[in-house]
This record gives C-alpha cells, sequence and structure tokens, in this order.
C-alpha cells in the first residue's frame, strides 16, 4: 500500500516504545516491599532473598526431619475427591468447588429465539461452504452458522455462563470451541472450556446443537479437574469420540446416543502426565477406526474390538495433522520435524489392516515451520491436499509475513494461496476439496473467506468489524 | 467417587515435602531475580505503575498458593509469567475507569516521554502511547507477551488462555490500530 511505513521501521519503533513503556514503573514498591506486603497476607512470603536464606535453611531442615519420621508436614495422609460424573448427568449442582467450573464451566442454550431464515431452517443438503463458529459480538454471545457463500451469519446457540459475569468478558475466547459436524449436517459438535492457572481448576464440557438453532443437549457435566478433550462426532451422528482427562490422566471414550459410555483406551498415548501432548483424533468414514495422535505417535483403533495399532514415528517429527482415505482404508499424517528447519514438512501413509507405514511425500516446500505452527496441517476430505500457514523460507517470520499455502499430498509440490499481509488463520475445508475458508484480512477488514483452491476466486463470507472475534471455524458437510 | 490414597502414597509424600521445600526456595530465588521484569511486563498491561504494581503483587501470592501445581521446574518463567499477565489482564479490566475516560479521554497524554535522543519523535511516541493506552488489556497482553517478552504465538495463547487464533486476531487488530496512529502523527 502506498504511504505506508516499512514493516521494518514499525517494529523498531514499536519495541522501542515497548521497551520504554514498560520502564515506567514509578511508584512501583521495591522488592523488599513486595516481599513485606506479601509476608503480610501469606504464611510465607514468595519474593525474598537474602534476608530469609536462614529460614529457608530452617524450614528444609524441618522438612527433612519429618521426611525421616514419615510425618507428612502437609497434613498427613487426606481424602482425595476426584468427581466422575457419567455424559448426561442431570445435576452439575453437585459438583461443588468455586470458580467458573464449579457449576460444570460455560453453559449453551438454543438460540434467542429470532426466526431464522429458510434456507437454515434446513442445512442438510446445502453441498457445502456453511460454516459453524464461534462468534462475539456486542451481544449476545453465541455459535454461529454461516453461509453458503455470502448469504449471511445466524445465531443457532446463545452462551449462558460462567457464573462469574465479570469474568465472561475476559475468559470468553478460551470458552467455545466448534468441534465437528455431523455428516448430514444437521449437529453440531462444541466444546465449552475454562482454563486459568491451575489445571485442577479447568474444566471442558461437550454439547450436541442442532444446526438450525432448535435444541442444545448437554453430553459431559464435568467440573473443576476434569476435561472433554478433542471431542468428535461419529460420521452417522450416533456416538462421539473424546478424551476423558481426570486428575491429569486420560482415557479414550466413546459415548453412545443413550448416553452410554465405552473407554476404549484407559491410557491413550500411554499419557502419564497432564494431558497436552494429545494433538488429533479424527474417526473414519465408515465410522469403525479412530486415529489419535499424540506429538510423534499415531494410534489407530478398531471401534468394533478395541484393537489398537500404534505407530512411533521416527526422527522427532510433529503429526501436524491425520486424514483418513475416503475408503477408510488408510491414514495419512503429515508430519513436521519440532522446531524451526527448512522443508519440514512430510506426508505418511499408514496402513492399519498391515500394520506399514509408507513415506509418501515430502514437500519441496521452504516454509519454516515452528514446532507451534506445525499442528495447522489440514488435509483436504479427498486426501489430496494440505493447506497451511506458514512463511519465507530461512527465518522464523513475523505474523505478517506468514502466508497461506497449498501442497500436493501426491507430490510434495507446494504453491502460494494467499500472501503474507492477510494473515490467515488455518483453514478449513468444504466437503469437495474444491475451496478452503480462513480468517483474514480483507480490504483492511478482517473476514471470514472462502477461496477456490482451483482458480483462486474468494468470497467474503463475513466481515468481522474490530470488536468482533471469530474463534473456531468449522466447514459443514 | 472418593479415591484415598494408598500408605505407599503417603511415604511418598514425605520426600516430597523435601522436594518441595527446595522447589519453594528456588520459586524465591527466581522472583528475586526477575521482579524487575515481572513488573515490566505487568506494566505493560496495566494502565499506571501502581495497578502493575498489584498485579505483580497478587500474582505473587497466587503464585506461591499454588506453587504445588506447578509440575515441571522448567517452566518456571511461563507459568509464573502466565499468573502474572492473566492478574495484570483481570486488574485493568475491573478497574476500567470509565469516570476518567469520561473527562479525560486521553489519560495518558500527559506522560510525556523525557527529552531524549527520541526527542525529534516526540509526537510519534506520544501517539503511539495514546493509541497503546486505548487497547484492551488483552491486546496488550498479547503484544507484551509476543513483541516484548518474545513468547511465540502458540506460548502467548497458552499463557493468556485463548486458542491461537485469538492471539493473532488481537495482534493483528492491535499492531494495525498502533500503526495507524504512528503513520497519522508521522505526517
Amino acid at each position: 500500500m502506498s504511504g505506508r511505513m516499512s514493516d521494518e521501521r514499525f517494529e523498531v519503533d514499536l519495541r522501542s516504545f515497548l521497551k520504554a513503556q514498560s520502564q515506567e514503573l514509578i511508584g512501583a514498591p521495591s522488592l523488599d516491599e513486595m516481599t513485606a506486603r506479601i509476608a503480610s497476607r501469606v504464611a510465607t512470603p514468595p519474593a525474598v532473598r537474602p534476608a530469609t536464606r536462614l529460614l529457608w535453611a530452617v524450614a528444609i531442615l524441618a522438612m527433612l526431619a519429618a521426611a525421616a519420621i514419615g510425618v507428612s508436614l502437609f497434613g498427613g495422609q487426606r481424602d482425595q475427591k476426584v468427581l466422575v460424573l457419567p455424559p448426561n448427568s442431570p445435576a452439575p449442582s453437585q459438583l461443588g468447588g468455586v470458580g467458573p467450573c464449579a457449576n460444570g464451566g460455560v453453559a449453551l442454550g438454543p438460540s434467542d429465539g429470532a426466526a431464522l431464515p429458510d434456507e437454515f431452517r434446513s442445512v442438510k443438503g446445502l453441498a457445502g461452504g456453511v460454516v459453524a463458529l464461534v462468534r462475539r459480538t456486542s451481544k449476545p454471545y453465541g455459535i454461529w452458522v454461516a453461509g453458503p457463500g455470502a448469504s449471511g451469519v445466524h445465531q443457532v446457540a446463545t452462551l449462558l455462563g460462567p457464573p462469574d459475569p465479570d469474568r465472561f468478558h475476559t475468559v470468553v475466547s478460551s470458552l467455545v470451541e466448534v468441534r465437528s459436524w455431523s455428516d448430514d449436517g444437521t449437529e453440531l459438535l462444541v466444546e465449552t472450556s475454562h482454563s486459568s492457572q491451575s489445571l485442577d481448576e479447568n474444566c471442558s464440557n461437550l454439547w450436541l446443537v442442532n444446526a438450525d438453532g432448535t435444541s442444545v443437549t448437554r453430553l459431559t457435566s464435568d467440573g473443576p479437574g476434569l476435561l472433554a478433550d478433542l471431542g468428535e462426532l461419529a460420521p452417522d451422528g450416533r456416538s462421539v469420540a473424546y478424551v476423558h482427562v481426570s486428575n491429569a490422566q486420560g482415557a479414550l471414550r466413546i459415548v453412545g446416543s443413550t448416553g452410554t459410555t465405552r473407554v476404549l483406551d484407559p491410557t491413550p498415548c500411554n499419557l502419564g502426565g497432564p494431558a497436552g501432548f494429545l494433538h488429533e483424533l479424527v474417526w473414519a468414514p465408515d465410522g469403525r477406526h479412530l486415529a489419535l495422535s499424540c506429538e510423534h505417535i499415531v494410534t489407530v483403533y478398531s471401534i468394533a474390538d478395541g484393537t489398537s495399532t500404534t505407530y512411533h514415528l521416527p526422527a522427532d517429527p510433529f503429526v501436524a495433522g491425520l486424514s483418513w482415505s475416503p475408503d477408510s482404508g488408510r491414514v495419512l499424517a503429515a508430519t513436521v520435524a519440532q522446531g524451526s528447519i527448512l522443508g519440514g514438512l512430510a506426508v505418511v501413509s499408514l496402513d492399519p489392516a498391515s500394520g506399514s507405514a509408507t513415506a509418501v511425500s515430502r514437500s519441496s516446500l521452504n516454509v519454516t515451520w515452528s514446532a507451534w505452527e506445525a499442528p495447522w496441517a489440514n488435509f483436504s476430505p479427498d486426501g489430496q491436499w494440505l493447506v497451511e500457514p506458514g512463511g519465507l523460507p530461512g527465518y522464523a517470520p513475523p505474523l505478517d509475513q506468514e502466508a497461506l499455502y497449498l501442497v500436493n499430498v501426491a507430490t510434495g509440490s507446494a504453491r502460494q494461496l494467499v500472501p503474507p499481509g492477510t494473515w490467515p488463520t488455518p483453514a478449513s475445508w468444504t466437503a469437495d476439496s474444491k475451496a478452503v475458508l480462513f480468517d483474514g484480512v480483507d480490504s483492511s477488514v478482517e473476514s471470514l473467506i472462502q477461496l477456490d483452491i482451483t482458480d483462486s476466486g474468494q468470497t467474503i463470507v463475513d466481515r468481522i468489524l474490530e470488536d468482533t472475534y471469530w474463534f473456531w471455524h468449522s466447514i459443514g458437510p | 467417587m472418593i479415591r484415598r490414597q494408598s500408605v505407599e502414597n503417603v511415604n511418598i509424600e514425605g520426600s516430597q515435602a523435601v522436594e518441595g521445600a527446595a522447589r519453594d526456595a528456588a520459586l524465591a530465588d527466581f522472583v528475586g531475580d526477575h521482579y524487575e521484569r515481572l513488573l515490566r511486563l505487568a506494566r505493560l498491561v496495566c494502565r499506571d505503575a501502581p495497578d502493575a504494581a498489584d498485579a505483580v503483587q497478587i500474582g505473587l501470592e497466587q503464585a506461591w498458593r499454588r506453587r504445588s501445581s506447578l509440575r515441571d521446574d522448567a517452566r518456571l518463567r511461563p507459568w509464573l509469567d502466565r499468573i502474572i499477565v492473566r492478574e495484570a489482564i483481570r486488574l485493568s479490566t475491573s478497574r476500567r475507569p470509565w469516570l476518567r475516560r469520561l473527562f479525560n479521554p486521553d489519560p495518558d497524554a500527559a506522560w510525556i516521554e523525557p527529552l531524549d535522543a527520541r526527542s525529534a519523535q516526540l509526537h510519534v511516541w506520544t501517539a503511539l502511547r495514546i493509541a497503546f493506552g486505548q487497547l484492551s488489556s488483552e491486546q496488550r497482553a498479547v503484544i507484551a507477551l509476543h513483541l516484548h517478552a518474545g513468547y511465540s504465538v502458540a506460548e502467548t495463547a497458552d499463557l493468556v488462555g485463548v486458542p491461537i487464533e485469538t492471539v493473532r486476531s488481537r495482534l493483528r487488530l492491535a499492531k494495525e490500530r498502533l500503526r495507524n496512529k504512528l503513520e497519522e502523527a508521522d505526517r
């Protein structure tokens, strides 16, 4: 754009300003003053150093002595209350505790009653381009369905929580994610969650939302410390697979339409610690298998008998994307090496029947991948393409230098779909594998953009005003 | 369901107490070393130094009380930064002084950068200061963490507890606003 300040100069000015601004600390207490403040409020102050080293030494000696006689200084034997509620539990009030997760966290309700246009009363049958997303305008907060094309955006569910309205504004962005659609386009699986500093306070729950806004069904009622992670609707819409995390241990569950729960794997990925390494859960199109990725591990489960095949992919890669072939016969895994390297994208084909893993291609794309950006490689439904945001070769790009790339899975060849400056988010695919949808900047306005990969023609699904955020989007069938 | 810990677990807890004391000392040392950095981080999110100090104080109290939830010592810095920044966001949001904004819409404009080598660009810095103060606390937080503290986008998302897309969105909008102000002042 003519007359625009160069990126380099803007970055330099901004960083210099931030440094100067951060140093404006007139009136802030010294370390000793802060230590004294905190000491008056907690039993033992955290921010003390030389003056209290002796105190620390005494404390350590006391604890050593306590350990020697087998007595815990922290209260001896304690009961650890672990609440595990089945899906469809009707009594979130029994959860107890305090904070946003005390009553099961954020709740969803039906849409506010506003009439939906006729075209949205029958989502089923649309050829594609229908998008579900979480949108925050001034009010109300909720789940919206957009499309096809530029035909509009309409609310189908409302957020009702969390209990503390003052916190709602600041934490809402972590609260709702549209996970998936049923194959017939009539239902959405939605995850609501709350994140805080402590794992013990976090929670997440799953909901089924009718795509026409007529009903909302709660599937789980998990309170503090319990998560329903990676929820995915089965292709027939009759069951949901997810990883239930409790006490930092994960269990892969399948919930049926009647509320029955089956544990498919009590320790997916052999998780022994926080389940932060879980990455992606994908149903086979025929509904007979599930694939789960965790860092460099992919496990394929048979729904019929619960047997599984685990692939440990070599050379320190991170599985950035999973996709089943249309015939449900194999799994494609897009991997990248962790850290910033050049051309780290590779595709591996996994055959659950034989247990074999075959290299398909290695991309010629000189895109700098970082371990953090890696998870956003998304396969097209037909398995022929990958789309991913990346940067210019040779260095880790700033965000405004990232572009969107299209990679041919068979050959590894790549081309740029949108240039840097568009700020593209990870893209979703339409069911026909002919278009991608992403959040980017068009004419200086943040927009939801649908881009045809064959002729690069684009449709602006919706323009996003400054105070409106799109959090997660998912394209319907 | 009530799960009772076994006798074995209680014995383990005794040894954990020793380990916990050492970690407490490590936390105290870390805070001493990073106190000013934490203040600066909070200052970028809050509107003034006293609010930043309050955020650091409350954050450190929380950190001390919740120190047992830190599962990986190597993550001490992001763990502490996360607590401080979230508290700074909370404070900054809850203390939004609508009266002050009503009667003085650009309160930070009075704070002029001291004369130094940048004095020739004073108007530019003043414009940046005003624009930065007008960002939401959430936007200031992602700017502070990503551009000032050096966290990646994903790390920033984790620290403030929002999806990566939201961090991207906040960064984009914040930078666009700052850039526009900067360019206006530069003309």
